[in-house]
């Protein structure tokens, strides 16, 4: 079973949410799909890690067989090759690894070779899988995609989604179940909430608003929530409190019982919604 | 010769673009003929690798000089491998830089800018 946890706009509390959500889920998973900065073990607190490398496979030519035809160049939709002078330049960085430069070439210059971007790290007893990417690499999404073969389908998996909705949360939400959207009632809250929203519906992945720093004036924020039929499971109040516990790597659920109690009934209230959706689906085939 | 100049319109009286990869067009200058051929750059290279199109259309067009303000890191490379002249622009209308280039006034462009400066 998968969760994944986002927003839209960065700093809204993904992690906050979706780490707490693991700690008060038995057996669960908490996937750190934010490759670029994961930060999510401050406050998993794992320390054994096993960390595995993350390949993807990029053109390597062979000058004694290329006959400069560009045929590679051509087919590249990435401009990832440039064929100057009858000679192959390849820029590794830009390659999204689909191997069509390697299928058209006649002579059967291009082989390929693998290269690392990154990791992947695995706590001990897999409750904690993190993804980190190799500072200058552009693109996370073969690292998102070996996170999720850590997640085992009999456990309850909590994925917190980059921010944004480009494609690295698109990969994140693949094969999910249900997203939390998390948001602020601020005008850019609200603004990437919706971006969140059309995406979730356009992957048609069941959803729910959880507003976190609540309180002032939240009148649109619920306006726009009513309209889309999005249930608002959950309000976490703007508190000082709690944004300089988190400081300190703390979450509220860590010595609090009301709030491991909130996010308890949070967690058992995205599950039954889970399940009744698995339901009403079964029930429409 | 052929020569290259990244410009923010479509005629010699425009000023010049200071990107290359994302220039607006970039103007084709034959010096003998005086033929001036337009290339629409914009919507080139949507998803990146902007540098390394336009660079690789220059190849192709048989340019033997481009004048622009900036360039990244890989277009540069490909100019090398093509033994293609880089040329500093001067703040002015691409006629101006035209005019500079043919009495000797530009200086060489050699330093590159990080990549994705121009977007």
């Amino acid at each position: 079973m998968k969760v994944a946890v986002l927003s839209g706009k960065g700093g809204t509390g993904k992690t906050t949410v979706s780490t707490s959500l693991a700690k008060v889920t038995p057996d669960s998973q908490y996937a750190d799909c934010d490759v670029e900065e994961p930060n999510g073990n401050i406050f998993m607190k794992q320390t054994r890690f096993e960390s595995k490398p993350v390949l993807v496979l990029v053109p390597d030519v062979d000058d004694d067989l290329c006959t400069g035809c560009g045929a590679c160049g051509d087919i590249c939709q990435f401009n990832a090759i440039a064929v100057v002078k009858g000679r192959v330049l390849i820029f590794p960085e830009l390659c999204h690894h689909c191997g069509a430069c390697r299928l058209v070439c006649q002579p059967g210059a291009i082989s390929e070779l693998e290269r690392s971007i990154g990791t992947v790290d695995v706590s001990a007893d897999r409750s904690v899988v993190q993804g980190c990417l190799n500072i200058g690499e552009p693109s996370g999404l073969p690292i998102i995609g070996a996170i999720q073969t850590y997640l085992e389908p009999n456990r309850v998996c909590f994925l917190d989604c980059p921010p944004g909705a480009g494609c690295s949360v698109v990969k994140t939400l693949e094969g999910c179940q249900f997203a939390v959207l998390v948001t602020e009632p601020t005008p850019f809250g609200l603004h990437d909430l919706k971006i969140a929203v059309q995406l979730v519906k356009q992957m048609n992945i069941p959803a729910g608003v959880v507003i976190n720093k609540a309180g002032g004036d939240q009148k649109e924020l619920a306006e726009f929530c009513d309209e889309q039929r999005l249930p608002v499971l959950m309000e976490i109040p703007f508190s000082r409190e709690l944004a300089s516990a988190y400081a300190e790597g703390i979450l509220p659920v860590d010595h609090d019982d009301s709030w491991h109690q909130a996010f308890k009934t949070l967690s058992d209230q995205i599950i039954a919604r889970i399940n009744a959706h698995a339901a009403d689906r079964s029930t429409q085939q | 010769m052929k020569i290259a100049i990244t410009c923010q319109g479509k005629s010699l009286e425009d000023a010049l673009d200071q990107r290359f990869g994302r220039a607006t067009n970039i103007l084709l200058v034959d010096t003998e003929t005086h033929f001036i051929d337009i290339i629409d750059n914009e919507a080139m290279a949507p998803s990146g690798g902007a540098g390394i199109a336009a660079a690789q259309r220059m190849v192709d067009q048989g340019v033997t000089a481009v004048i622009t303000g900036q360039i990244g890191p890989n277009a540069l490379r490909v100019f090398q491998a093509a033994d293609i002249h880089l040329y500093q622009g001067i703040p002015g209308s691409a006629k101006s830089n035209l005019e500079a280039f043919n009495k000797n006034q530009l200086s060489d462009l050699e330093r590159f800018v990080p990549s994705h400066s121009g977007q």
